[in-house]
């Protein structure tokens, strides 16, 4: 008799030999594919298109909603990198310098800032702290070092350009976050023009070019226990010191300074230029112990192109911004004049995906900066005049970030109305596209109850999400659900409305069954429209 | 594993290469298990045939709680033991098992003759078709008893078990020995 092991063992061995046997031929594989394929089209083609952008709006808004603060910082971020300061002139001290980048391969910096953070209702400062390293020509990794929220400390993206990959690693609750980046887009700032993202030595040759631009020598000084060549140079109110290895001339530390106070000084630390940095600190391998999940993005290629010119148009309002004493365009024009960007580039980024010498489909609108939260005030938008309520269109927020969102939302959102009316309507313009879809699936029943709702396409939490008006009141529900009558008039039954717990100065938002919305100024029309 | 979460993100985005991809990965190995599971290999060409087309059908609304690999395994052992219900077979047909080649190389460096091998399969035919499958999805293709009892809707004591028996019956069947 054999033991349990040997007969398990045996077994193994069996299955194995079996398995190795066993190929498809050539004939099998030809005929699965062949009906594969168009079954998986088919499986695309059969989706309704008007599912997709109210879960992903959600999606996105819950992830925009937990990353606020953070992305406030990532705008600094930017602006740290393009616009602290055009370069005053290289001197000839430093020509040598200039031409050993052009071989310089590998490059890593700390970059420490006071940043400013919202916080729900509360600002704050801090001192930011961040790695950046790059390894030519394709692998890039950064890393926040300091953070006033303990679940950012530590956060580190890798970037493989070459294998169009990145990896977000989160040390704090130890999950990792894997995206694919081979639909990821850029604009070519001089010709306007898409193409696929690639690394960006920006951050390196401005500070080389700052290197090169100091000219008062004010001698050798020690820092960190080694001898480097102190310079200055002033151009109008900023102040740039470097701090020089006289051994390679490449700068170890460079700080900027602000004259007028306007701005807190920003520093460039550990400087290290073409030393030898390992693979592994570009490995897309998490450690272990993380827990990996594969982000979907949710958009296909051509929404992510769109996305990329809203990103790169929203990027050169923040710069005209950043030059003119935080103060936005007036109209699109501004930025050719401001030296921003050139005419035909901006003719190009404006224009459609299959027509990039046609008219433009981009409009900028001048942003409200007083309000409290910048993520939801519309900067850019696609035209969205002709086409349909549940058809989604790209556009840019203040805070920076773009997204697609239904027409009906968008409308909400570029209306004249406060902040807060606008944010509760927008909710009310989604919750309304999920009504309207639950209506076409069930024979043009209405739900009972919001909780119908909850299904395949949008999950209880998105829900209470969307009835909290994105947690604007404490989490607290902010928008009621009310079941119209069978026999009403669309554009007079009211289905949601505005929860209050003493009336509004301003009224109260009300979205009738054909889908639009009203703010109601007076208590007595409100209570009989929702009676 | 990274592979294939990135592979399922871009097939379930519509990338036909990414269904292609994943067919090429994994074919030879369904296709063992289907003829295991059926010693049929017509049969288990078709199983693997309409595997593939209701996975390729449904990617948009695929939600994978376990590894790909275990997934599609999932649906192929699902697939044979529907084709048996079908088909009211309930003995194994042998003679329209996988050929078997005397000079394979085995792992372990187990030596088996050819007639140890046709004395394993004959046992194997003889064990009731729950406790083959879940010895075959474990020692075959590698399945956790834990995925597998998931996908059954039984407990994993229950998967243990016919495990267990199974092995069990295959030691009181087989009285050859093993050469090391």
């Amino acid at each position: 008799m054999k033991s349990a092991e040997n007969i398990e063992r045996l077994i193994k061995s069996f299955c194995a030999g079996k398995k190795a046997q066993v190929k498809t031929t050539t004939e099998l594989d030809e005929r699965i594919i062949a009906d594969a394929l168009p079954a998986q089209n088919k499986s695309k083609a059969t989706r309704p298109a008007a599912e997709q952008p109210n879960v992903w709006r959600i999606i996105m808004r819950s992830r925009m909603t937990q990353y606020t603060a953070a992305a406030v910082i990532i705008i600094m971020i930017i602006i740290g990198i393009v616009e602290l300061g055009e370069p005053i002139g290289a001197s000839v001290a430093f020509a040598a310098a200039m031409d050993n980048i052009k071989q310089a391969r590998t490059f890593s910096c700390t970059e420490i800032f006071q940043a400013t953070y919202q916080d729900g209702e509360k600002h704050g400062k801090y001192l930011l702290k961040q790695k950046w390293m790059f390894k030519e020509p394709d692998k890039e990794r950064h890393e926040t070092l300091t953070s006033p929220w303990p679940r950012y400390i530590g956060e580190t993206t890798i970037m493989d350009y070459g294998k169009r990959q990145q990896l977000e690693l989160r040390p704090f609750d130890k999950t990792a976050e894997f995206r694919d980046m081979s639909s990821d887009y850029e604009v070519d700032d001089n010709t306007g023009m898409l193409r696929l993202t690639q690394l960006s030595t920006s951050l390196r040759d401005r500070l080389l070019e700052w290197s090169a631009g100091a000219v008062k020598d004010l001698g050798r000084v020690k820092l960190d226990d080694r001898t480097v060549r102190m310079l200055q140079s002033q151009k109008d109110n900023r102040v740039t010191t470097v701090w020089i290895d006289p051994g390679t001339n490449f700068p170890v530390q460079i700080e900027l300074k602000w004259t007028d106070q306007s701005r807190g000084p920003v520093m460039y630390s550990s400087i290290q230029i073409d030393t030898e940095l390992d693979d592994d600190l570009f490995s897309l391998e998490p450690p272990e112990g993380f827990t990996v999940e594969v982000e979907d993005p949710g958009w296909s290629v051509n929404q992510q192109k769109r996305l990329a010119k809203m990103m790169h148009l929203g990027k050169c309002c923040m710069i005209y911004a950043n030059r003119h004493n935080d103060q936005y365009p007036s109209k699109f024009e501004d930025f050719v004049t401001g030296g921003i960007i050139t005419d035909e580039a901006l003719r190009k980024v404006r224009s459609a995906l299959d027509d990039p010498d046609g008219p433009s489909v981009i409009q900028y609108r001048q942003p409200d900066t007083s309000v409290s939260d910048w993520s939801y005030e519309v900067l850019l938008y696609e035209e969205y005049k002709d086409r349909s309520a549940d058809d989604l269109v790209a556009v840019t927020m203040l805070d920076s970030h773009a997204e697609l969102i239904p027409v009906r939302v968008l409308e909400q959102y570029l209306k004249p109305w406060p902040a807060d009316k606008k944010t509760v309507s927008a909710c009310m313009a989604y919750l309304y596209g999920h009504y309207n879809n639950y209506a076409k699936k069930h024979d043009g029943q209405y739900p009972r109850e919001l909780s119908d709702l909850v299904g395949e396409d949008v999950s209880n939490k998105a829900i209470t999400r969307l009835q909290s008006a994105w947690g604007q009141r404490d989490g607290r529900q902010v928008i009621q659900y009310r079941l119209p009558h069978a026999d009403a008039e669309p554009s007079t039954e009211v289905i949601f409305y505005e929860i209050y717990d003493q009336w509004p100065g301003d009224g109260a938002v009300v979205c009738y069954a054909d889908g639009h919305c009203e703010i109601i100024p007076e208590q007595n029309r409100f209570e009989e429209l929702i009676k | 594993m990274l592979e294939d979460k990135l592979l399922l993100l871009k097939f379930k985005r519509g990338s036909p290469d990414a269904l292609r991809r994943i067919y090429e990965k994994y074919k030879d190995d369904l296709l063992a298990l289907a003829i295991a599971l059926s010693n049929d290999r017509v049969a288990a060409e078709d199983v693997l045939h309409d595997v593939f087309v209701s996975f390729a059908q449904y990617a948009e609304k695929l939600q994978l709680r376990t590894s790909l690999k275990s997934y599609l395994s999932r649906c192929i052992a699902n697939r044979v033991r529907n084709l048996k219900r079908a088909k009211s077979q309930q003995t194994v047909q042998l003679n329209q098992a996988e050929d078997f080649s005397k000079d394979c190389e085995w792992p372990d460096r187990l030596v088996m003759s050819a007639e140890l091998y046709r004395r394993i399969e004959q046992a194997m035919a003889q064990l009731p078709y729950d406790q083959r499958e879940v010895i075959i999805l474990h020692l075959q293709s590698g399945i956790r008893f834990r995925a597998i009892a998931a996908a059954q809707g039984v407990s994993i004591n229950t998967i243990q078990s016919r495990y267990r028996y199974g092995l069990d019956k295959l030691r009181s069947l087989l009285s050859v020995e093993v050469k090391k």
